[in-house]
């Protein structure tokens, strides 16, 4: 009988002593900082402020609801997050389908559709900096070479454009991820329905629409999902092309924050807004676990 | 058996580590070990700074100095958020705005007793103004650091039937040259070759802002009775920031795209003709020597023109700091002294440095402003001629935060128009206020 009780609690106890050195990890790396982060937003502390932080409630909350630049950051976060979803969605299914069809070559562009997504960021902003420049770089010289336009447009140092280009960086940068992960949910759709649905007169593009996207439609929510948490965490490329300018055409929620702590040690204040950040994230979470677990 | 075997090896491997540890500590009690974050990242100067605290740590072999290396993009919240944690090293180096900062919370130690006055004579003006308080104590050492001049294309100067030997001294010839510069050279009806740029998305890109001011004769921020306060919305600030924007927006002689410049991006805009007069620091001339070999013979460097009230020549060294949580002060303080007074050491930082290698560096010293003005060549002549009257940003500890939050991106706006100077301005001065407690 005792013996059987200790296999027992050996058998129940082993697994969580296996979890125990990741869960702490958890804890200390991830727990801890966002915790103490909640707790750091209540209070007023500037490193430059050679003061004892107070405890000022939600004080900080108040003055971010009445500060244009983090409203703006805000805004133009969302905005962009959803241009980007709906472009990366377009062109990712569209590479997916490419990708799927027995072309030349096929591996090879397979593998090229990654490069993308394979180079890290900071090395993308760098590339697409020089890229954009508007005396020297590429872009200009093609559209030039092609009679698009006749004299340089100023992708960096304009604001609308500027805007525009980083948007297209960060699409250009999530569009391998969308279309491999699509490409792996079309090759998981059985044969069958097409030939069915081919037996019943559907034509190619029917076939698409009733049966491709529906088959897909899962995998394209948790795809949305993640690329937009991603894509609305973005710091790297904004920093790298545009460091947020010129004037505040490209800054963007993750960029504002780190300026703030970063670069003027307005912890308190920064914290208050990282956790606005990570209210609005929580929203496509939420979404994401939920469909986790019904699956 | 085998168990007890186990067990005596144990026994004696840990009785062997608590020995040893106890000796590490009695060992670890007659070494100081001095904690010292530096940005040096040149070969050469690195090879220097190793030499000289290898030779020191032979000559004092109770004293121990850790290196810990960093870059100046990194250092500032690396140095912030260790003073703040209680593990800040005994010694850094820091910038303008380093300075700034730490010197407002009270984190430098005061070296006033410390740095003997021969020594602080024998550095430049803007040196002696970069480690002397507002109080007028002695809080650090200069090291090597950098000025701006003006850079100007000799070949354009021609076409445009300007005197090549002749750059502008003052504001208004300045701005007469600019306008003779400013044209469409292709006929296409777009200007393509601009009178004038500076880097304005540089690090430090604040720095050219705030000299259009102090050639207005702007104060920017001042220090009364302990407090720090905004004078940015004084006329001279707004006129200075006005001469600026009027640049891009009124007289047309500097591009949209300046908004869009660093010190690199300005040094192609200038190789490639597209800008004619440029302010850039000291180390750009191995960067338009390098970018543009073509360009031998047809460009080059003069003491920066005179504002409308002001002569302001922007140049400062970067400094040597004790830290005031340091425990080790007096050791420290032993290795600035010895490094000071090697001249080994402040020769071979001088060659190491120089001048105007990628680093850019120049000593803050007389004795090193003599030596290059006897074995430089004449693109660094102007440089060394405006060291003597060379001014430092606002050390206000609250100017970084202001610039990097919101004054570089409201620079750009009013540059481009989006943003009146004057709106621009007001919003400036208000969040300067409201940073200072005003």
């Amino acid at each position: 009988m005792k013996k059987r009780i200790k296999t027992k609690i050996k058998t129940t106890a082993t697994p969580y002593l296996f979890l125990f050195p990741c869960a702490a990890l958890i804890l200390v790396i991830l727990i801890y900082p966002v915790l103490s982060g909640i707790i750091n937003s209540f209070y007023n502390e500037s490193l430059i402020r050679p003061v004892q932080p107070e405890f000022v409630g939600l004080d900080n909350y108040k003055s971010l609801l009445t500060d244009s630049m983090f409203l703006d950051a805000l805004r133009r976060s969302v905005l962009w997050t959803l241009v980007i979803l709906v472009f990366e969605l377009f062109f990712g299914l569209l590479f997916a389908v490419l990708l799927n069809k027995d072309i030349y070559c096929k591996k090879l562009f397979r593998c090229l559709v990654l490069i993308p997504w394979i180079i890290p960021n900071a090395i993308a902003g760098i590339i697409w900096k020089w890229f954009l420049n508007e005396s020297f770089g590429m872009m200009n010289y093609i559209l030039k070479s092609i009679g698009i336009i006749s004299h340089n447009l100023s992708w960096l140092s304009d604001e609308k454009l500027a805007a525009v280009s980083v948007v297209m960086v960060i699409i250009w940068k999530s569009i391998p991820f969308v279309a491999i992960t699509l490409l792996a949910g079309i090759q998981a759709i059985p044969g069958d329905l097409y030939e069915a649905a081919k037996v019943d007169g559907a034509r190619g593009s029917q076939c698409f629409r009733f049966v491709t996207i529906p088959m897909l439609k899962s995998i394209m929510l948790i795809t949305s999902i993640l690329t937009s948490i991603w894509n609305f965490n973005q710091l790297e490329i904004i920093q790298v092309v545009t460091k947020g300018g010129p004037g505040e055409a490209t800054l963007s929620l993750p960029v504002y924050i780190y300026r703030l702590f970063m670069q003027t040690f307005q912890t308190s204040y920064a914290s208050a807004a990282a956790v606005i950040m990570m209210l609005v994230l929580i929203v496509p979470c939420i979404v994401y676990v939920k469909k986790l677990l019904k699956e | 058996m085998k168990k007890r075997f186990v067990s005596m090896f144990l026994c004696a491997a840990l009785s062997i580590g608590m020995f040893g540890a106890m000796s590490y500590e009695a060992k670890a009690e007659e070494t100081v070990e001095i904690q010292f974050l530096h940005t040096a990242w040149v070969p050469a100067q690195l090879e220097i700074l190793e030499r000289a605290i290898a030779d020191f740590e032979e000559k004092n072999p109770g004293i121990k100095i850790i290196e810990t290396r960093s870059s100046w993009t990194d250092a500032p919240s690396q140095i912030m958020t260790s003073i703040v944690s209680g593990t800040a090293p005994d010694l850094i180096m820091c910038n303008t705005s380093m300075l700034a900062e730490y010197r407002g919370i009270g984190a430098i130690a005061d070296l006033s007793t410390l740095v003997p006055e021969e020594l602080i004579n024998s550095f430049l003006p803007s040196a002696k103004a970069m480690i002397t308080t507002e109080d007028g104590k002695i809080d650090g050492l200069p090291q090597e650091g950098c000025n701006w001049a003006l850079f100007y294309r000799k070949d354009l100067f021609e076409e445009a039937g300007l005197d090549p030997n002749k750059p502008p001294k003052t504001y208004d010839e300045f701005l007469e040259y600019a306008k003779a510069l400013t044209k469409d050279t292709d006929g296409d009806g777009v200007i393509d070759q601009y009178g004038y740029a500076w880097p304005v998305q540089a690090e430090n890109a604040s720095d050219y802002w705030v000299q259009f001011m102090q050639m207005c004769g702007a104060d920017i921020s001042t220090y009364d009775e302990g407090k720090w306060e905004s004078r940015l919305s004084d006329e001279t600030a707004i006129k200075g920031t006005q001469l600026m924007v009027d640049l891009v927006q009124t007289h047309k002689v500097t591009p949209d795209s300046v908004v869009d410049y660093d010190w690199e991006a300005v040094t192609n805009a200038f190789v490639s003709g597209e800008v004619a007069m440029m302010q850039n620091g000291a180390w750009v001339t191995g960067s338009v020597a390098e970018k543009g070999p073509d360009l031998d013979g047809k460009w080059g460097t003069a003491v920066m023109f005179d504002g409308p009230d002001n002569t302001v020549y922007r140049g400062y060294p970067n400094t040597f700091n004790i830290l005031e949580a340091s425990e080790h002060k007096e050791e420290t303080w032993k290795f600035l002294d010895y490094f000071y007074n090697t001249p080994s050491d402040i020769e071979g930082l001088t060659i190491a440095g120089a001048f105007c290698n990628a680093a850019g560096g120049m000593l803050y010293s007389e004795d090193f402003i003599q030596y290059a003005k006897e074995n430089y060549d004449e693109k660094l002549q102007p440089f060394l001629d405006e060291v003597d009257y060379c001014m430092i940003p606002p050390l206000d500890p609250s100017w970084q935060s202001l610039t990097s939050m919101y004054g570089n991106s409201t620079v750009q706006q009013m540059l481009m128009g989006s943003v009146s100077v004057d709106e621009g301005i007001h919003m400036l001065d208000e969040k300067l206020k409201e940073f200072h407690g005003e």
